[in-house]
């Protein structure tokens, strides 16, 4: 049958705990994940079977909600409830903890990688997004700290080819935000969901923008350049980001996720 | 006949004036209500306006010491980072400049500005920016200073937090741990300079 998904291994992996998140690195060949037993695994395959090829504990003193890989695939970002953020650095199947981000004054709920790898961004129930920039001697600066959104900030994504940052939160908003003079700002909300916005994905051309929401939707975004051919209203030289379409009754509860 | 036309005319005037009569006592109800509302209305808006003035007085304090307390900061620091020229201490200088350039133009005076609250966050943001770059950053060059913060809850400072020793080289947060107090709650005494030690990371 074309296009079915068939199970391959069923893997129990944290033991006693929910498995928060998983991540495939770049290259497809490790999957990593983290849980509520504080730790984050790295998995990959040996022969047919999925073995557990590195834990790494010592980390984190709370669940780690999230991890993330960075684009080159040497470092793996894990964000956890006990308001840190750790980069591991991978030397060959070993991962060493290079450094700790701390800063946010509660649970961190989400990082991600910009896809130039020199930035990272991490939000919290705190309801900021913090942007740290990260220099060829592994040293992590914070660049900027955001407060726009007004209730805990769920998740961050980074556009796949501008440097533009997307942040959910319970506020029931999206938020975009980009560099000006030197300074991270909010430049565009999105509103339109009734409830909390769980999370956000770009498609591959950067094009379109999905959110899923507590609201049981999922709607499609596009970013209009001013002087657009179909004539959507834009202020000035800056894109101007409007809901094309919404995704209802295809789910019962909340959506939790979203992916192109 | 005249006697007739004159007791028409005086009758009418007899019942008009006890109209007149009866009429306090018939609407006294409504009379007495409201006097009563006029004069409530007019102590309630005296005490409220006393009230909404200390009310507004306070919160205005929080924001003034607040800022204060950012301001002084960045000062602090930009004196101690003044004479020094690194790439990093000139970042650390341009986050400084900002965040005093931020706290000079914000409106002091005008408390129906629209975007005060927008303006403070941005602020805020700012300040904890700043506040990361200056004292995470400072290995070597300059004598990294403990700063510590009076707590709302009493004197006690607060130091390393213990449930976070630092576990490699990079942590310098562990002797840095702030935790800005929450707008709102009692006026923060701002930073209290207790002793001068030296951090250096311990990289090699």
């Amino acid at each position: 049958m074309k296009d079915s998904l068939v199970l391959l291994a069923r893997v129990p992996a944290h033991p006693d705990s929910r498995c928060w998140f998983l991540a495939w690195n770049p290259a497809g060949t490790l999957l990593a994940s983290c849980g509520g037993d504080r730790r984050v695994r790295i998995w990959g395959t040996e022969g047919d079977s999925w073995i557990c090829k590195s834990v790494l504990s010592e980390g984190h003193q709370r669940t780690v909600r999230k991890v993330a890989w960075s684009p080159c695939g040497n470092y793996l970002a894990s964000a956890s409830f006990d308001a840190t953020t750790c980069i591991w650095k991978k030397n060959q199947d070993d991962f060493e903890c290079v450094t700790t981000l701390e800063g946010h004054e509660n649970e961190v709920k989400s990082v991600a990688w910009a896809p130039s790898g020199n930035l990272l961004a991490t939000c919290s129930r705190d309801k900021s997004v913090w942007v740290w920039e990260v220099d060829e001697e592994d040293e992590y600066e914070c660049v900027s700290v955001l407060n726009s959104h007004t209730q805990d900030v769920k998740h961050v994504v980074w556009h796949p080819s501008q440097e533009l940052l997307a942040s959910a939160s319970y506020d029931d908003t999206v938020k975009l935000y980009r560099e000006e003079e030197d300074d991270w700002v909010c430049y565009a909300t999105l509103e339109g969901h009734e409830s909390t916005v769980w999370s956000l994905a770009f498609d591959p051309s950067g094009q379109r923008l999905a959110s899923c929401s507590d609201d049981r939707t999922v709607r499609i975004w596009r970013q209009y350049l001013p002087n657009n051919e179909q004539g959507v209203a834009c202020s000035g030289s800056d894109p101007s980001w409007k809901c094309i379409c919404t995704l209802s009754g295809f789910h019962s509860r909340t959506i939790y996720d979203v992916a192109w | 006949m005249p006697g007739k036309q004159g007791q028409g005319r005086a009758g009418r005037a007899a019942m008009a004036g006890s109209q007149d009569v009866f009429d306090a006592i018939v609407m006294a109800d409504e009379r007495f209500h409201g006097e009563g509302y006029q004069e409530g209305y007019e102590e309630g808006s005296s005490l409220g306006i006393i009230e909404g003035r200390r009310h507004g007085t306070l919160h205005g304090a929080k924001i003034g010491s607040e800022i204060g307390c950012y301001q002084g900061f960045a000062f602090a620091w930009r004196c101690l980072l003044h004479s020094c020229a690194t790439e990093k201490d000139s970042k650390k200088m341009k986050a400084l400049e900002s965040l005093i350039g931020m706290i000079q133009k914000f409106p002091y005076d005008d408390p129906t500005y629209d975007k005060l609250h927008e303006d403070l966050d941005r602020i805020r943001g700012k300040f904890k920016q700043t506040f990361h770059v200056c004292l995470l950053f400072s290995a070597g060059n300059v004598p990294v200073t403990r700063l510590c913060w009076e707590t709302p809850q009493g004197a006690t400072e607060i130091q390393t937090t213990a449930a976070h020793p630092p576990r490699d080289p990079h942590r310098l947060a562990a002797h840095t741990t702030f935790t800005p107090p929450p707008p709102g709650q009692t006026v923060p005494q701002g930073p209290r300079l207790v002793q001068t030690q030296r951090c250096r990371s311990q990289k090699g």
